[in-house]
């Protein structure tokens, strides 16, 4: 009788020890995700409120327009850059380098194409070594 | 020869009034990127009495949640400030080896963000391993998940062989892109979540930087910002 006592007390013991694990996951759990949805919440709240300085906005303006005159200018024919034309001749890594020194801006989405874009504008250079041809060329694999 | 000096003058003269007065550095006026297939200009605001206004003049935050974050996000991740920036947007960015990443919520980039960054939200990286949106995200950065590895393997990878030190079992980091991570600065856990994040998915922390200046520091340089449309 005694023994049975014992075994019935120490098997309440454990199922209260389940359940105290259980509650502290449950508390931990719920606590993590509201201490997150909080967070969240007040990162949306700082956001929400937020102005970005009137000169910031202006230079923001300034860097599109530079860059919407930039594509113009190509989209138009206009000459850009320091040089007139391109040699003949030259390698796809000189190409780049050529690029780069007279116009960055081609040079950037050249450099992002992939290696066959890279080579088809190769290709078109050497059958075409007009700058602005070659840069329209670039413009036009880069929306592929 | 009067003619000649005059027209050196006016050469010296047109060139002072083109270049900038407030620099990137002493030899650099601005970086071009390409943010969402266009080219942006990232320069300083050149009026020198400008004083920064907005959101991002503001000194005090509650904390917790806005704490000071500490100088290093995570063992072995390297903090940068503009110029490792500038370097970064200029080479691995164009190269397409690495990516610059605006860890903040979605309300926060709408309001502006660093040009040629894209938006991947910290809360992202504390997804189920098997959510999709983890997934795609992962591949992005250019980590392969993996499949069944095999014991062998696994245990020559351990050992640091056959490029362990970018494996696990469930991540392949071997062409992972270089990641420059911001948010809004010293005051802002959101990036340091994010590299928390990606470091316990086993991104190798050598291909991760911390740029802790964030949102602030590029506004209070007078730094371009774009604002997505």
């Amino acid at each position: 009788m005694k023994y049975f006592r014992l075994c019935l007390q120490k098997k309440f013991k454990a199922v209260l020890w389940v359940k105290i694990l259980c509650l502290h996951l449950f508390v931990n759990a719920a606590y993590a995700q509201s201490s997150n949805s909080d967070y969240l919440n007040s990162l949306e709240g700082e956001a929400s409120g937020l102005e970005l300085d009137g000169q910031t906005k202006n230079l923001q303006k300034k860097s599109f327009a530079a860059k919407e005159k930039l594509f113009n200018g190509v989209a138009q024919g206009k000459k850009g850059g320091a040089i007139a034309e391109l040699l003949p001749g030259l390698t796809i890594e000189q190409l780049g380098i050529v690029l780069k020194n007279n116009y960055m801006g081609s040079y950037l989405f050249f450099k992002r194409l992939s290696d066959s874009g890279q080579e088809e504008v190769y290709q078109f250079y050497k059958n075409n070594p007009d700058p602005q041809k070659v840069r329209e060329k670039i413009l036009q694999v880069n929306k592929k | 020869m009067v003619r000649q000096i005059y027209l050196l003058c006016l050469m010296v003269w047109v060139g002072s009034v083109q270049a900038l007065d407030v620099k990137l550095t002493p030899d650099r006026e601005f970086v071009e990127v390409i943010h969402k297939n266009k080219l942006i200009k990232i320069q300083r605001i050149q009026d020198q009495d400008h004083v920064l206004e907005g959101g991002f003049a503001k000194t005090s935050r509650k904390c917790p949640p806005f704490c000071i974050q500490p100088m290093d996000a995570g063992e072995g991740v390297k903090t940068i400030a503009q110029l490792e920036l500038f370097d970064f947007m200029e080479n691995e960015l164009l190269d397409g080896k690495g990516l610059i990443i605006d860890a903040r919520t979605p309300a926060w980039w709408k309001r502006g963000t660093i040009p040629g960054s894209v938006n991947i939200p910290f809360t992202i990286f504390s997804l189920d391993i098997d959510d999709p949106q983890l997934i795609d995200v992962m591949k992005t950065l250019g980590a392969k998940r993996r499949g069944d590895v095999g014991g062998f393997s696994r245990a020559m990878e351990e050992m640091g062989l056959m490029g362990g030190d970018q494996k696990n079992d469930e991540w392949d980091f071997t062409s992972a892109k270089k990641l420059v991570l911001w948010c809004n600065g010293m005051w802002c856990g959101q990036s340091p979540r994010a590299i928390k994040g990606l470091l316990e998915l086993g991104y190798p922390a050598s291909k991760l930087l911390y740029y802790r200046g964030g949102m602030q520091v590029w506004q209070t340089l007078g730094l371009t910002v774009t604002v997505p449309e």
